[in-house]
């Protein structure tokens, strides 16, 4: 509920700026202090795919440098059920630890386990089954001047919760604002209907056009990645890092997932 | 032992018969009205000609009442927009002399801030109080035409305004969930409309506004920081009236009159916005679809039943109304009734009873793929019951119960489309709050004048409910299901509230005061200027009481015959059980709101100057406040103390209104704050390939600063008896200044290796002019 007011709330704004202010957006400089940086980890183990890793730091706000990878850190992936434990090796090219053979299987509970600089951080993840995606349509909201991809799909009845992240391509691309997480805690085996907001950080520009391939993919995460991802995406309004699952004081993730993706091409009625 | 008698005789004699003293007093007393609209008349100074020094002010029902030796006197009454009056009286008896004051031809005094006594400033005992006439109130510039009386505080020093534009307000250091704002001694949980852009009051129906900001008497409770007593007015008994006004964005009309003639009146408001309707029609394209706009109703009815009791109702409806065609609709508003019957027994004491229920609720639908709907509301029922007495015009007693059943329905959801149903109803939150006070006002001697109360509150959390026992990290261990009615906890506070006024001379005065002030009732909101769907929760068994003392004290002089005032006041402000998120708390969807927040204290310091000029065709003011408003919460910040929202270190506000002619009055208000207290990022990475800001501190950064010239001008059009009209004109930001409603930090729009700060601002040189009539 909180994120379906505190999406609209931002649209009421809008209409209201329209109706009542001339609401104007410019640059502006800010003096934002530099603090120590932090250790970000990026931890995935997708379902049939090599489990990834990916280190960095945080940096100042107007350091508009490339991030540089951490390459010299020790990054291994333990299955928890068979006890397998995998050093995972740099990649230069890409700046990712990568498995070597370690994939993802569903069921299976995966720990991460980074050290870097002294330090060390861990964190564990369990992957879910995968609940199929049933289809995706397009879904226009009167009053905006774009369509938004809509995903539909059944959460499974059964003891267990399930959680779900949606990530968007448009094109291939990435729209600036599009991803999405959500739980069916409250709503256990029933039909999902939402549609997942997208929209480009100008005003002017609509993220997407008629004629776009617009691609969803439907990742099935644990509810420790779900709560990341939950509070990653209000970020804007809780104006704090991210609830992490990683222990020792890193920022980022670590998720095992399974997934699978469905395409539509954007169209929809004025 | 004779002695002894002697002496018993005279102490009796002093306190039970005051006036036996001297061997014969007597009493004039009657009732303060406008001889036009026989409105009851409060806070009228009423001298004695020959006795100086010797004088009452009327009292909230227009009511006077003066003890005096035998003797002939004259009764002089001096108040601003009246016709100077004198009465001679022979007192060799108790007399009623009712006292009917004229509207000055020339409302050049109009515009002062009613006092209860010219010299007020330096010799009324309760400090950190601000009184506005809703005839000051019009001369101000306004945002889109609409009057309001919430912004016009804002222009007083240790308040400040909530964000541009909007009606929330901050004193001294206090959040906005602090302030109790009453309509008719009804409190409502949400003042504003339209996102915080308007206040709920329409300006025509009230008579004045109160507020007290630093130690409150002892009368009022229920909240920390201030309480802002807003009184409609009481309709002609007469005469038939209609006012109204058309703006550019709003239109209301009012009436009043005799339902029968001398003996009762009715007094009817409505008010309402269309600024979606002319969007539409001037072919806004964000307007075709959209809907938005609130209206209010005011009414009151007001009975004279013998001269002996008095019966009013007051009601009150607002509604605001979003909609987006087709896909999403939402509502809000407040409601409330009250009747209030008052009793006169004789010259010295009077009962106020009422009983009253308040309502605030919104709604919410939307049709994105799954229909959902939501509605949450809180609601009050309870009694009020006060006793005055007046020993005599310096020596004033009230004593009073008010009783509140609270009921908060933190919501139900709904989440339904073709193949599936879901609900998600959260547990009611019932409790009972009272309050049990005596207070007095005394004048001591001719330099000491005090104002000393305590107040009892007793706040119970009830059942029917789930109540929670929480682990140090705020994890539900056990619940325990409380039957109707049955008592979860019970807190127990004592308020002690003190003010005094030490007259140095004529002209200068020394003020100091203590509050101890207590709030059971908490409002959790993410955005400090608030939002229709903010969430209220009471104290239980995890939630403590939040408490504050204040302490504060004053220097006041007034010059050139009390044209002039000037004080300083400072305060300090110990507040314990504050609340405040922690890290990624979850308010809305969330069944245990006491799983989402933490507590701990809070300091609030500052000190204010004010100098104002009352009299004259000129008159204005220059406020300013130098102030600080800080937490420390465990689990919040590290814990460490970090800056309130709300703080801000310095608050200028110069107000000027000129009476240039008969015909047209000028005004010019301009405001300078610092940025508030926020939180911005303090570095950045990568999550996904996205840019992810990273935060190091809560309140760690401030927001530009914030200021911003208004004018207004008033043009009167036609004045005569029986008809008035007026064109009022304003230009609200006249320099244009861009102040920074929010900042946004982000991936560059179009270079998106590069991370920017967007500014976003509202509101440049925002002209109005609206047309007011009255006949």
């Amino acid at each position: 509920m909180k994120k379906i007011i505190s999406r609209y709330v931002p649209i009421f704004v809008v209409v209201i700026s329209a109706l009542v202010v001339s609401s104007c957006e410019k640059e502006v400089d800010v003096d934002l202090r530099s603090v120590e940086p932090r250790l970000v980890i990026e931890g995935v183990v997708p379902e049939d795919s090599l489990a990834t890793v990916r280190l960095t730091k945080t940096k100042d706000f107007d350091d508009n440098t490339p991030y540089q990878p951490i390459a010299d850190a020790t990054v291994t992936v333990t299955d928890e059920d068979t006890g397998y434990s995998e050093t995972l090796l740099f990649d230069a090219v890409s700046g990712y630890y990568v498995a070597p053979t370690l994939r993802g299987v569903v069921g299976r509970t995966y720990r991460l386990k980074v050290e870097s600089e002294g330090e060390s951080y861990e964190a564990t993840s369990k992957m879910p089954p995968l609940v199929m995606l049933d289809s995706v349509t397009m879904y226009k909201v009167p009053a905006m001047d774009y369509a938004m991809p809509q995903v539909h799909f059944t959460d499974p009845f059964g003891e267990e919760n399930h959680y779900y992240r949606f990530r968007v391509y448009v094109n291939g691309e990435r729209p600036d604002k599009s991803d999405d997480a959500c739980s069916a805690e409250h709503t256990d085996g029933t039909p999902f209907h939402m549609p997942i907001f997208i929209r480009s950080n100008k005003d002017d520009v609509d993220p997407l056009k008629k004629g776009d391939r617009v691609t969803v993919e439907m990742q099935c995460i644990d509810k420790g990645a779900h709560k990341y991802f939950e509070t990653l995406y209000n970020i804007d309004e809780n104006l704090t890092n991210p609830t992490t699952n990683i222990v020792g004081g890193a920022l980022g993730y670590f998720s095992a997932y399974s997934s699978m993706k469905k395409e539509i091409i954007a169209d929809w009625k004025d | 032992m004779k002695k002894i008698t002697r002496l018993y005789f005279l102490l009796l004699s002093f306190v039970l018969f005051p006036s036996a003293i001297y061997a014969q007093m007597f009493t004039v007393k009657g009732t303060v009205t406008d001889a036009k609209t026989k409105e009851a008349l409060i806070g009228v100074p009423i001298m004695v000609k020959e006795r100086s020094g010797t004088g009452t002010p009327s009292d909230t029902d227009g009511k006077y009442s003066l003890t005096l030796p035998k003797g002939e006197y004259t009764l002089l009454v001096e108040y601003m927009g009246y016709e100077k009056t004198q009465v001679k009286i022979v007192l060799n008896k108790n007399i009623t002399r009712d006292l009917e004051l004229s509207s000055s031809s020339v409302n050049l005094d109009e515009v002062i801030i009613s006092a209860q006594r010219m010299d007020a400033n330096i010799s009324a005992p309760q400090t950190g109080v601000e009184k506005m006439e809703v005839t000051q109130i019009n001369k101000l510039p306004v945002l889109l035409g609409e009057r309001d009386v919430i912004k016009a505080m804002q222009l007083t020093p240790g308040v400040k305004a909530a964000g541009e534009g909007g009606a929330g307000f901050f004193v001294r250091g206090g959040s906005s969930d602090q302030n109790l704002v009453m309509l008719d001694n009804v409190s409502l949980y949400n003042a504003s409309h339209l996102m915080g852009f308007f206040s709920t009051f329409n300006s025509d129906v009230i008579r004045d506004v109160t507020l007290y900001k630093g130690a409150m008497p002892s009368q009022y409770g229920e909240r920390l920081a201030a309480i802002l007593d807003v009184q409609q007015r009481t309709g002609d008994m007469n005469e038939y009236h209609v006012s109204g006004g058309i703006g550019l964005i709003s239109s209301k009309i009012n009436a009043e009159g005799p339902i029968q003639k001398g003996k009762s009146s009715f007094l009817i408001g409505a008010r309402r916005t269309y600024a979606d309707a002319i969007a539409r029609a001037a072919g806004v394209e964000e307007a075709s679809n959209a809907y938005l706009y609130f209206y209010d109703l005011n009414a009151k009815l007001h009975f004279s039943l013998g001269d002996k009791n008095q019966l009013s109702f007051s009601g009150y409806m607002g509604k605001d109304k979003l909609a987006l065609k087709d896909a999403a609709e939402t509502d809000w508003g407040n409601i409330f009734g009250s009747l209030k019957w008052t009793h006169i027994f004789n010259h010295k004491w009077l009962s106020a009873t009422s009983v009253f229920y308040n309502k605030y609720g919104y709604h919410a639908e939307m049709e994105m793929g799954m229909d959902l709907k939501g509605e949450a509301d809180i609601k009050d029922f309870g009694l009020k019951q006060e006793f005055v007495y007046q020993r005599n015009p310096d020596n004033i007693w009230k004593f009073g119960l008010h009783s509140t059943r609270h009921d908060i329905g933190p919501g139900d959801f709904d989440l339904n489309s073709d193949d599936t149903k879901n609900n998600v109803y959260l547990h009611h939150r019932y409790s009972l709050e009272n309050g049990l006070y005596a207070t007095n006002q005394i004048k001591i001697n001719k330099q000491l004048e005090v104002v000393y109360g305590l107040r009892l509150s007793v706040f119970s959390a009830l059942g029917k409910g789930e109540y929670y026992t929480l682990d140090e990290n705020k994890n539900i261990l056990d619940s325990v299901w409380y039957g109707s009615g049955k008592f979860v906890k019970t807190y127990v506070n004592l308020e002690p509230r003190f003010s005094a006024a030490y007259k140095l001379n004529d002209v200068s005065s020394i003020k100091a005061a203590y509050a101890r002030t207590t709030q059971n009732m908490h409002l959790l909101s993410f955005s400090a200027q608030g939002t229709p769907y903010d969430r209220w929760t009471s104290s239980s068994n995890n939630v403590k009481p939040q408490i504050a003392d204040q302490f504060s004290l004053g220097y006041f002089r007034n010059f050139s015959d009390n044209m002039f005032e000037f004080s300083v006041e400072a305060y300090y402000k110990d507040m314990r059980n504050q609340l405040d998120f922690k890290d990624n708390a979850n308010i809305y969807g969330d069944n245990v709101i006491e799983t989402e927040i933490l507590s701990g204290r809070g300091r609030a310091y500052g000190i204010e100057f004010l100098l104002r000029k009352r009299l004259g065709r000129f008159t204005g003011w220059i406020g300013y406040t130098l102030a600080k408003s800080e937490r420390k919460i465990d689990g919040i910040n590290e814990n460490r103390w970090y800056d309130a929202f709300q703080d801000r270190t310095h608050d200028i506000s110069i107000v000027g209104i000129y009476e240039l002619n008969k015909k047209w009055t000028l005004s010019a208000a301009w405001v300078y704050y610092t940025g508030n207290a926020l939180t911005y990022p303090s570095g950045k990475y990568q999550i996904d390939g996205k840019d992810v800001m990273y935060y190091a501190e809560r309140n760690g950064y401030r927001a530009p600063a914030y200021h911003r010239l208004d004018l207004g001008a008033t043009c009167l059009l036609k004045k005569t008896k029986k008809y008035e009209s007026e064109l009022a004109f304003s230009l609200y930001n006249a320099y244009g200044r861009e102040n920074a409603y929010m900042i946004d930090f982000r991936t560059d729009n179009d270079d998106k290796s590069k991370t920017t700060a967007y500014q976003y601002s509202l509101f440049r040189f925002v002209p109005s002019v609206s047309w007011n009539f009255k006949f």
